[in-house]
């Protein structure tokens, strides 16, 4: 595969840009109302559920059920539509949140309207409260959430073994994503490490902190950074992403060939289906049991691949001396019609990936 | 005119309406006593809430015009780190000194509780909504209410004065008779006692219907003064919420660059960190750290284009409501010495006069007072 190709421009400002309005057409968030706004939302739902996603993925029935309140149906008309992100194509951030508070808002809120007299049926308010006791009543997304589960506690070095999961929705990419990430600590874990409190393990704020600060991007970053924490050995990290979906138009971060291949599939007038759309699965993965570099993805390099020659020799340092090799692949969830050609495709670039079609 | 009084003792005036009594009445007056006051408690709380939402969401946002040199600096990379705090400090919310933390995290965290804000107006606005929909029913419904009293009120007034003029024949009748006991004269004293009756019972029914009416009259006043304050303070909800909404469309329309440059800003730093250990020469280290960040925010040129925080037109939005809230409030001033002034001259009014309530219209008392 084609690595990417940069142009390093850090040692000068980069190009002015060309014109506000353009800019802004190509990455203002896009609004669907009313009935468009409904069935993309039941698409994004039908297409998620129809993944299969394994457990190294965001939790695929919280995730569904915090789609479900987007729109004017899922809100009962308390919101008329969704923003989607241009580069995601997905619900932008905001959207995101606004289910996250609504829910947090909403006892409160039910709280204070039962003290008063009850609104008439189809008002604002009336419509208000069917949508937050129904959201009320549902288990949504946690957007940044960690769990630490002990593995296993070795007496005879005093080492406990951690199975780290950290849920967040990517701000970068606007996306769902989650790490999962295997380590161990040798000692009591200090500030920044895991601690036991009635044979519980719990992380601490310190922790807690430096998760979040290195989970933000690939896995390999992860592990690396990580792995400079003293007292932590890491063993594996796992990145799993929701996204993005493409859809005709949509810019495809990847090298030429795969780009066009791609974008002649998701235009209407070439590849015969009238909104043709593909929801990505991608999952990248740094650890000692990867046996070897290799990227399964047809639309994600690996970062060593859009490096210099010299840069990409102090990485693989890096790796030899952490001892971890790196994978990725990605899964597609597309229309029927689109199955077969995509599968083909991914074949075709040199990966070969599971794509499902609905 | 033995005929004319018959048909006047015997006039079966009929009262628009049903449910008025004395205690229907007290009854509607009590719960409207407890009403006014649950609204007046809502109200406060109201108040009190849009006081500390304007003060969290509009004070930073007048005071600072230099975000957008903060974003330029990000995004042009110089001194991306330090710049990246500073814009921060510029986000409504939150405006205290920044901890050491992720970047990225506090954007998100600053997102989240400036969006919760907005959020928690528009739930304030759909209340408001309603209470103002609700008041305006009311009002309604009152002041049909206070027509049929009103009415009623005018009929009963009217029948009394009509026994009243036949009241007066009879007793001058009575008064030009020379024999006190004679057949006459008893048979005009009980039309008279008849008359006095039927006045007794009809006054009783005018002094209802005009005690309704006054009673009705105040609670659709105060009534109207609770509409009118919730509508200014809807009104002024309302802008916030669009201010609100006004900044988060500008911050999140440009989120996603943000976060990027974020997370390229710290994740870079720490790697460069990382393979100092290597023991490879500085720049080596410098240009892959380079490298990564390009590969991070390969989509942040685009992304930087429309960067435009609290710009012109936002700043002006901003301006003008805060504008548009002071003259509000002078408004509100020069209404309420207007008020004060009209109330002095009642109570002035009502001690000249010799009265106790110092309203527009004096109440007639209740039914059989």
């Amino acid at each position: 595969m084609e690595p990417l190709r940069f142009e390093l421009a850090v040692d000068g400002p980069l190009p002015e840009p060309r014109t506000v309005e353009a800019a802004a057409a190509e990455t203002r968030p896009r609004f669907i109302g009313g009935e468009a706004a409904d069935a993309y939302v039941q698409r994004l739902v039908r297409a998620i559920g129809a993944a299969r996603l394994n457990a190294f993925f965001p939790d695929a029935r919280r995730l569904t059920r915090h789609l479900s309140f987007l729109g004017g149906a899922g809100s009962h008309g308390v919101y008329d539509g969704l923003f989607v992100a241009r580069s995601s194509g997905l619900p932008t951030a905001r959207e995101v949140l606004r289910v996250k508070i609504d829910g947090d808002l909403a006892e409160d809120f039910l709280r204070d309207v039962a003290e008063q007299r009850p609104p008439s049926p189809e008002s604002p308010l009336a419509r208000r409260i069917a949508y937050y006791r129904e959201l009320s009543a549902a288990e949504v997304m946690q957007l940044n959430h960690m769990s630490v589960e002990l593995r296993q506690r070795r007496e005879s070095d005093g080492a406990a073994l951690f199975r780290v999961r950290y849920d967040r929705f990517d701000l970068a990419s606007e996306m769902f994503v989650r790490y999962t990430i295997l380590l161990t600590q040798h000692g009591a874990g200090g500030v920044r490490g895991v601690r036991f409190e009635e044979e519980l393990a719990r992380a601490t704020e310190g922790f807690r902190r430096i998760i979040s600060r290195f989970a933000s991007d690939e896995a390999e970053l992860c592990f690396v950074l990580l792995s400079e924490e003293p007292n932590i050995v890491v063993e594996d990290v796992r990145r799993c992403r929701i996204g993005p979906l493409l859809g005709a138009g949509s810019k495809l971060a990847s090298d030429e060939q795969s780009a066009d291949a791609l974008a002649a599939l998701l235009d209407p007038a070439r590849s015969q289906l009238p909104d043709p759309w593909i929801l990505c699965f991608p999952e990248d993965r740094a650890g000692l049991d990867v046996t070897a570099n290799s990227s399964g993805d047809a639309l994600a390099p690996l970062l060593r691949d859009a490096l210099s020659e010299q840069s990409r020799t102090l990485l693989d340092r890096k790796a030899d001396e952490l001892g971890y090799r790196v994978a990725k692949q990605r899964k597609f969830v597309c229309p029927r019609g689109l199955q077969k050609p995509l599968a083909a495709l991914c074949r075709k670039l040199g990966a070969p990936s599971v794509v499902r079609g609905i | 005119m033995a005929t004319d009084l018959d048909a006047l003792l015997g006039r079966e005036v009929v009262y628009d309406g049903e449910g008025y009594s004395r205690e229907a009445l007290q009854g509607m007056v009590t719960e409207y006593q407890g009403r006014h006051q649950s609204n007046l408690k809502s109200l406060e709380e109201l108040s009190k809430a849009h006081d500390d939402l304007a003060s969290e969401m509009t004070k930073d946002l007048a005071d600072n015009k230099t975000a957008w040199e903060h974003l330029k600096n990000i995004f042009t990379f110089r001194k991306v780190g330090s710049n990246f705090r500073g814009l921060l400090e510029k986000i409504p919310l939150i405006s205290d000194a920044v901890p050491d933390r992720a970047i990225n995290d506090l954007l998100e965290e600053k997102i989240e509780v400036a969006q919760r804000r907005v959020q928690q107006i528009g739930n304030y606005l759909d209340q408001m909504q309603s209470q103002v929909e609700a008041l305006q029913v009311d009002i309604t419904r009152l002041n049909k209410r206070m027509i049929v009293a009103a009415v009623n009120e005018e009929r009963a007034a009217s029948y009394v004065l009509e026994l009243e003029t036949a009241l007066s024949a009879i007793e001058a009748q009575i008064a030009g008779l020379d024999e006190e006991k004679g057949a006459e004269a008893r048979a005009l004293q009980v039309q008279r006692d008849e008359l006095k009756q039927i006045i007794w019972r009809h006054g009783a029914k005018l002094r209802l219907y005009s005690n309704a009416e006054d009673r009705i009259a105040a609670i659709v006043k105060m009534n109207n003064n609770f509409l009118e304050i919730l509508t200014n303070l809807h009104a002024n909800m309302q802008t916030l919420y669009d201010s609100g909404n006004e900044v988060l469309n500008e911050l999140t329309g440009n989120l996603a660059g943000l976060a990027s440059a974020a997370k390229a800003a710290d994740l870079t730093q720490e790697m460069q960190g990382a393979m100092e250990s290597l023991k490879e020469s500085v720049n080596k280290v410098a240009v892959l750290a380079s490298e990564t960040s390009l590969y991070l925010t390969q989509n942040v040129e685009r992304m930087t284009s429309e960067m435009k925080i609290y710009d012109e037109a936002t700043q002006q939005l901003v301006e003008s409501n805060l504008a548009a809230e002071r003259e509000i409030k002078e408004q509100r001033i020069d209404e309420t010495i207007e008020l004060a002034r009209k109330e002095y001259g009642h109570f002035q009014e009502a001690r000249r006069t010799g009265s106790h309530t110092p309203v527009e219209r004096q109440p007639s008392g209740g039914e059989g007072a």
